[in-house]
């Protein structure tokens, strides 16, 4: 082989590392499959969610939001969501919509009725918070599990579910420059696949966030928890959200995610 | 056959909106379930707002501002098609008496068909997509009575938008002309010095200004104004090219009548006539984002009457151009976020003949620069505390107006914001003329908690959204 042909099988060798997950010995098959059924089982064709959020800080005071969540997966697959407030009063109607796209960012629609008119938003800063919350934008949408790499930790109950502990490290080089967590713990029951708990790092590697879930309701083929509540441990402030009402795979229609909607409510 | 007077074109508009009122109704009276839609929603907001200047030397001066706001509304849906909203404006100003009023803010229908949508009567429109200095925004009307802090004001108009995939297009018709706000009143700090102009150098407590309002274009359908703009958002790209057929919304000049002096108190009346040319601007504005950074465009070619330059009072054609760029940085130790927009500004005669516009009109305000920066940073220690700043800078004279606030929420619906504005420039310079005008402000606002008297349940959101698309 000359130099010539070696190094061009070695800059193929390095181009197809980068394109491929990586699937080193710290990649567990098991624990990546336990994930993506996680992710594919608890994606409804489409479902509509009434939520109460309760900001409650580290000395107690509340605050408390009401809003519509709808969200549809559209007919390539990407996502598409639409958040709408409805209190406190100085919130109603403000809302945000959000299109999943696979060969660029999402787009973001940001209404707020004081404008009168809806903005663009960036949809490159994953680790915004979401809606004023203890949430990021990343915490409220689906991983993609080709960005991560999983390794099984071990098990444990949590309540009555029996879970297997699986951790999941971002290897795409975008998200490891743009998420908030270098690492994230599931706690995943592989009868029901469902997340009763899951805990988020900081880059410095300590325990930032923790995610519990409770109230566990079957609907239809799904199973949803209808309280969440996210615990920043640095500022040990809390969010709480409870789901009033759901309902999925009704045939919602796609004009709910259009900007007139997001602008008019109808 | 002569053309409508107001009464006449408030009876039409009347017909107009009860008529499509009825259409609405009609829509969705076959199935006897939309009977169940009628839902009345009523809130308020209630607002106090306080300035202090600190040059106070002039007693004859508004030297600061002291109002209350009451603002209740209604929004009543009467169908799946129909819905009403409604808000009226109860202010009182202990200093400034003119600004005192009782005012319909907002009084429209709204109809929703399949790709369309309609909405009569009083509206805020607003266009284009730059932050503060908007080319395109040819339907939004302004109070200028403080023109470093001015509010929105809306028109009566007939709105319809065509959705057609990712095109809207949209067709505006405002039947009736009505101009800016602005104020004459020499006691008002932000017009005085402007005033010395076209008055002479009056003492401001001898100066009376009476407007004459007959040279306003007519409050009838002669002085109608139409608009279009067709949008598309796709690929990542938001965009509208529009076009609109009105008027100045200040005047294009203002004339000095007659001059009178009482000779009991010796004060002068001066008259002045304002004059409102019709023009035509077509635009184009846009905004995308490049991974984290956005960009924003406007452009708007401003024909007015003077094409012929036969009254050098009359602005000459114009560009005007804004290009900005904005970003977000997130998790500033470790919980706080940054917000920064810059903005370039342009302001240019096209053709250029003669002497600039700028250096010409004798209402400064539409237009007081060439070239300019316009800065906005955001700092947001929580959604419940953040810090803003503002500043306008003018390239070419160097004046600037800079703008400084803190926004506290310590309950949901309560906001308390504390700021200031500091004004000034050289001597000659526009905002120059009114450095004496910094000052400090408050202002406390608090939305009441919505109430739905006698709310329904709703049938299922699925029978009730998808029976739009049979």
């Amino acid at each position: 082989m000359t130099r010539l042909t070696a190094g061009r099988a070695l800059a193929s060798a390095l181009i197809s590392l980068q394109l491929c997950p990586a699937t080193s010995s710290g990649d567990d098959r098991e624990a990546r499959e336990i994930v993506n059924q996680l992710v594919v089982r608890g994606r409804a064709q489409d479902e509509l969610a009434e939520i109460t959020l309760e900001l409650i800080e580290a000395g107690g005071r509340k605050r408390e939001r009401t809003a519509t969540f709808y969200t549809k997966k559209g007919d390539a697959g990407n996502h598409m969501r639409l958040f709408r407030f409805h209190s406190p009063p100085d919130m109603a109607n403000a809302g945000i919509l959000t299109i999943e796209q696979d060969d660029r960012d999402s787009d973001q629609w940001l209404y707020l009725p004081a404008y009168h008119a809806s903005r663009r938003i960036a949809s490159a800063n994953r680790g915004d918070t979401w809606m004023g919350t203890d949430f990021a934008y990343e915490d409220v949408t689906d991983p993609k599990t080709e960005q991560y790499e999983y390794r099984m930790l071990g098990a444990e109950r949590i309540g009555d579910l029996d879970c297997r502990i699986i951790e999941a490290v971002p290897v795409a080089e975008a998200l490891r420059r743009e998420s908030g967590y270098p690492k994230l713990t599931y706690w995943v029951n592989t009868e029901k696949y469902v997340a009763p708990k899951v805990e988020f790092y900081d880059r410095e590697g300590r325990l930032s966030k923790r995610l519990t879930s409770t109230s566990l309701h079957r609907y239809g083929e799904y199973y949803r928890w209808d309280r969440w509540e996210m615990h920043d441990l640095k500022r040990d402030h809390r969010t709480v959200l409870t789901f009033t009402r759901r309902e999925m795979d009704q045939g919602m229609s796609d004009r709910f995610f259009t900007v007139r909607f997001l602008e008019r409510g109808r | 056959m002569r053309p409508p007077g107001r009464r006449e074109s408030v009876r039409a508009f009347m017909s107009i909106a009860i008529l499509l009122l009825a259409m609405g109704k009609g829509a969705s009276s076959q199935d006897q379930e939309s009977q169940d839609q009628l839902e009345l929603t009523v809130s308020a907001l209630g607002e106090y707002e306080g300035f202090f200047y600190f040059d106070r030397q002039d007693p004859n001066l508004f030297n600061g501002r002291n109002a209350l706001r009451f603002l209740p509304e209604a929004d009543l849906v009467v169908s799946r098609v129909a819905k009403l909203e409604g808000a009226v404006e109860l202010r009182k100003d202990f200093i400034d008496p003119s600004r005192s009023r009782i005012f319909l803010d907002e009084g429209f229908l709204d109809l929703d068909f399949e790709d369309w949508d309609l909405r009569v009567g009083r509206q805020t429109i607003s266009g284009g997509r730059a932050a503060i200095v908007k080319p395109t925004d040819s339907f939004m009307r302004h109070d200028y009575t403080d023109f470093v802090d001015p509010e929105e004001e809306p028109i009566d108009a007939v709105k319809i938008d065509n959705y057609l995939g990712d095109w809207t297009l949209q067709g505006i018709w405002a039947p009736v002309f009505r101009p800016d706000i602005f104020s004459l009143d020499p006691r008002n700090r932000w017009i005085g010095p402007s005033l010395g102009r076209i008055a002479g150098p009056v003492p401001s407590q001898e100066l009376v200004v009476d407007v004459d309002h007959s040279t306003e274009p007519p409050k009838d359908l002669r002085s109608s104004q139409l608009g279009f703009r067709v949008t598309r958002r796709s690929r990542g790209v938001d965009w509208s090219a529009s076009y609109y057929w009105g008027y100045d919304r200040l005047p294009t000049y203002l004339e000095q009548g007659s001059t009178s002096v009482d000779p009991a108190t010796g004060a002068t009346t001066v008259v002045v006539r304002p004059f409102y040319e019709r023009i035509q601007i077509a635009g184009v504005d846009g905004e995308t984002f490049i991974g984290p950074w956005g960009l924003r465009g406007e452009a708007a070619y401003t024909i007015t009457s003077g094409l012929r330059a036969e009254n050098p009072l009359i602005d000459d054609p114009y560009l005007r151009l804004v290009l900005g760029v904005n970003r977000t940085f997130s998790r500033i130790l470790s919980t706080h976020d940054l917000y920064l927009n810059a903005e370039f500004l342009m302001d240019k005669e096209l053709p250029s003949r003669g002497v600039d516009n700028q250096d010409v009109v004798n209402v400064q305000l539409r237009h007081f620069f060439r070239y300019a920066l316009i800065g906005e940073m955001e700092y947001r220690f929580s959604q419940f505390r953040v810090f803003r700043s503002q500043t306008f800078l003018n390239l070419q004279e160097g004046d600037y107006v800079v703008q400084l606030e803190f926004r506290w929420q310590p309950r949901d619906a309560t906001t308390w914001t504390f700021g200031s504005d500091l004004v000034g420039g050289p001597t000659g310079s526009f905002f120059g003329l009114y450095g004496h005008n910094d000052r400090v402000r408050v202002s406390l606002s608090l939305h009441l908690p919505q109430w739905q008297p006698g709310r329904r349940e709703r049938e299922p959101w699925h029978q009730r959204v998808n029976d739009h698309d049979e």
